[in-house]
């Protein structure tokens, strides 16, 4: 495999890496990739927000 | 110390914007109200304590999902104390939850917010002179402009030190002798620290207090009867008529207002024409046609900023791909990792890129329009459209969430109290042209239209009759049926955009959708270059004879009817967006690149234009904007309707209308421009047409459906 080969390889390998951890990352802190960013919508978003209360989990107080 | 502090107040009091400002959060601030859906928790900086901010409510009673959320909390969790944020521009409203705050005992400081428009109106607020009648402290505050809050935070902190209990407020002989009946009656069966607020309770005969002491509103029968009978009232219009003559008692000892103008304020002007009955919508569909105009105009009258922004970046991520093209060639890079490269990860992820600036534009000019307060006009300009065919006009604040994302926008169905009508606004939010599909609509307008602001509209216009057909036809199901809620909305002054806001709020959108195409759509991109560079022996062949090739071959003969030809491209974009809806655009920019048309001298689009036409076009905008959202859309509408039966039914209605009308669209719209429309084509049309004239004007069209409904109840 020439360098040039290697190069574009390596470039390709870390950009799908870090895709891959970002949206890993984001299921881990509860997050979820609706593209609104969820730490901006209006249900998921302060400092403190536990994974329960976030957009993966139903946790409505309210009646059904 | 580190205490647990709650935030509660009437709807688009400016709670969020308080709870950022205490926390440094920067949670999603709405100029309507039903933003805060669920309550959420934050440490307010500076102390070790914890602010929950609690949903709008207009009283403790127990009437809506967001009523019984912050009831529940303050009344269960016990707060250690309770700031209760007060509009100073309408204190006689807000001040009723404020007297039911105080009978619950929870030590607590009014913040006065918004002190700065009482200024600025020339009223004036006798502060000390409020706290006193109140029997609480009153800071008096500007969310918005950060005034107040260090003062705030001292107080609130020292409030829930001492435990010191606001002094109830009393109402008069009767009423304290009615109370202290009701006291005796509930002692020992609620706490002692909000006996008053159980007694108030009892006497309204709130069903949770009389549920919670059973047998003590009969025993207290004859004070009841007492009371209504001086009064010659029910016990529940006595306690709200005692409230609001104590509320005009002090706000009328406290509050100094200026004289105003016969004609009202500027707000009130302004709202007499663009709420007006008729002028309304006509002014709402104008403004979205100027902003399209904006983002998308490249015609006859030249090019608009939006359109030339466009256009330069497509040109560069083109050029871009030509020179790393170019540079593995030099350096004998493998085909199949220059071809991933370029065709693959640049022309899917450069697609979408392209349309930035675009989306910019767009999002700027809607997050302006929310600042200033338009949007909450909107929703009562709509909820009168909405009631004609049966609907909650509660049920358009979700849709105008869901113009930014569809996920918050089902969310925000919660809000509606109506069982019936939450879920069909839930399964009907996703027809609304959210975010992701905003490029969508741009790359059909720019490709075949010249920009023009006729397909912008074209699409919140569809999105909107289709809501309303969807909320028809629902009604006529057992499960569905039932009167629309009522809806009370309160319309926020106008105020000039804060700078601040609008840019955060139009970098975190803009960022988002960066972040996306660096993640999701980079990754679809590989996929989509893999599958349709391989066939199933893991060869490198010719696109025609690829996996994706053999899938969309089949799929393309359920789509021909929508006018989309003999190209299996647009199917397989159709299905990849259900990822992402900026999928479709990043799946074609991967397919033409491999197919290398674009290299023939032709732009993508060109070649988009050229394959399906204005009608096949605009059918497969249509079928794109309606049918099945993205599977993290899917997954809150999930979470809302609770069942995966119910989830498939309103996918499957989703992709159902999608199809129907598409194929109307394309027969119709082919007609006009001359396109050519296959005989299937126009049969399927009368057919679809005719299934949607049985569906709205039948009386029972799912008779068979409710009867076996009925059945299994009994």
């Amino acid at each position: 495999m020439s360098t040039g080969s290697l190069i574009v390889l390596a470039i390709i390998v870390l950009m799908v890496a870090a895709a891959i951890a970002h949206l890993v990352n984001n299921r881990r802190k509860g997050k979820n990739d609706c593209g609104c960013g969820c730490t901006k919508c209006s249900r998921c978003s302060g400092p403190n927000v536990d994974i329960e209360d976030c957009c993966r989990k139903d946790d409505r107080s309210g009646p059904a | 110390m580190s205490y647990t502090i709650a935030l509660a107040g009437n709807p688009n009091c400016g709670k969020t914007t308080l709870f950022n400002a205490l926390t440094g959060a920067s949670q999603r601030v709405g100029n309507w109200p039903g933003v805060t859906i669920d309550k959420k928790v934050g440490k307010i900086r500076g102390t070790s304590s914890e602010l929950v901010d609690l949903p709008g409510i207009y009283s403790m009673s127990p009437y809506s999902p967001e009523e019984i959320v912050s009831r529940n909390f303050i009344v269960n969790d016990k707060p250690d104390a309770l700031i209760n944020i007060v509009d100073a521009t309408n204190l006689e409203r807000n001040l009723f939850l404020t007297l039911q705050l105080i009978d619950m005992g929870t030590p607590m400081v009014v913040a006065l917010n918004m002190m700065d428009m009482v200024q600025s109106s020339g009223d004036k607020i006798d502060v000390d002179g409020l706290s006193k009648d109140l029997g609480v402290p009153v800071i008096p505050i500007s969310a918005a402009k950060k005034t107040g809050i260090d003062e705030l935070v001292t107080k609130i902190e020292q409030v829930a030190g001492s435990k010191s209990r606001p002094v109830p407020i009393r109402y008069g002989s009767s009423f304290e002798s009615a109370v202290s009946a009701a006291e005796k009656a509930l002692e020992g069966k609620v706490p002692d620290d909000s006996i008053r607020f159980y007694a108030i309770k009892l006497l309204e005969g709130d069903d949770d207090v009389v549920e919670k002491a059973p047998g003590a509103r009969n025993g207290i029968k004859s004070a009841i009867d007492a009371f209504e009978d001086e009064f010659d009232d029910s016990a529940d219009s006595i306690v709200a008529d005692s409230r609001y003559n104590k509320i005009a008692e002090i706000v009328g000892k406290n509050v100094k207002r200026a004289p105003r103008d016969e004609q009202g304020t500027l707000s009130d002007r302004v709202d007499r024409i663009v709420t007006n009955r008729w002028l309304g919508i006509p002014i709402f569909i104008g403004i979205m046609a100027l902003i399209y105009f904006i983002a998308m105009y490249d015609s006859t009258w030249g090019t608009s900023p939006g359109a030339w922004a466009t256009g330069w970046l497509n040109d560069w991520f083109e050029g871009f791909g030509e020179d790393v093209a170019g540079w593995c060639e030099e350096n004998n890079v493998e085909p199949w990792l220059s071809g991933l490269l370029v065709d693959g990860i640049i022309g899917g992820v450069g697609a979408v890129l392209g349309f930035l600036p675009q989306m910019i534009i767009l999002f700027l000019c809607l997050v302006i329009l929310e600042e200033i307060g338009y949007m909450a006009r909107v929703a009562f300009v709509m909820d009168r459209l909405f009631r004609y065919f049966g609907l909650s006009g509660k049920s358009f604040i979700p849709l105008l969430v869901g113009i930014g994302c569809g996920v918050p926008g089902v969310m925000a169905s919660r809000t509606i109290e109506s069982e019936s009508d939450r879920r069909i606004t839930a399964m009907s939010v996703t027809f609304m042209p959210c975010g992701a599909k905003l490029p969508v609509i741009a790359m059909i307008a720019g490709a075949l239209f010249g920009g023009s602001v006729l397909v912008g509209l074209y699409s919140y216009i569809l999105g909107i009759a289709v809501v309303i057909l969807t909320g028809v036809v629902m009604k006529k199901l057992k499960k569905f049926s039932g009167t629309p809620a009522p809806f009370i909305m309160e319309l926020p002054p106008y105020h000039s955009p804060r700078l601040f806001n609008v840019a955060k709020s139009v970098f975190d959108r803009a960022w988002a959708f960066v972040k996306k195409a660096a993640t999701i759509i980079l990754l679809s991109s590989i996929l989509i270059w893999f599958l349709c560079s391989y066939d199933f022996g893991l060869n490198m062949v010719d696109i025609g004879d690829s996996i994706l090739a053999w899938c969309g071959e089949g799929l393309k003969y359920v789509f021909m009817p929508l006018g989309w030809g003999d190209n299996w491209e647009f199917s397989v974009a159709a299905i990849t967006g259900l990822v992402a809806k900026e999928n479709l655009i990043a799946t074609m920019g991967t397919l033409f690149s491999v197919e290398e048309i674009s290299e023939e001298g032709e732009e993508i689009w060109e070649v988009l234009a050229y394959l399906l036409g204005k009608a096949g076009a605009l059918s497969f905008l249509t079928f794109n904007l309606l049918c099945a959202p993205c599977f993290a859309a899917i997954g809150a509408m999930h979470r809302e309707l609770r069942t995966w039966k119910s989830t498939g039914f309103a996918v499957l209605w989703q992709c159902f209308i999608a199809y129907l009308v598409s194929v109307i669209v394309f027969a119709v719209y082919g007609t006009i421009v001359g396109q050519e429309v296959g005989t299937l084509s126009y049969v399927l049309c009368i057919v679809n047409i005719a299934i949607i004239a049985y569906l709205v004007w039948a009386k029972d069209p799912f008779r068979q459906l409710n009867d076996s409904e009925e059945v299994k109840t009994e």
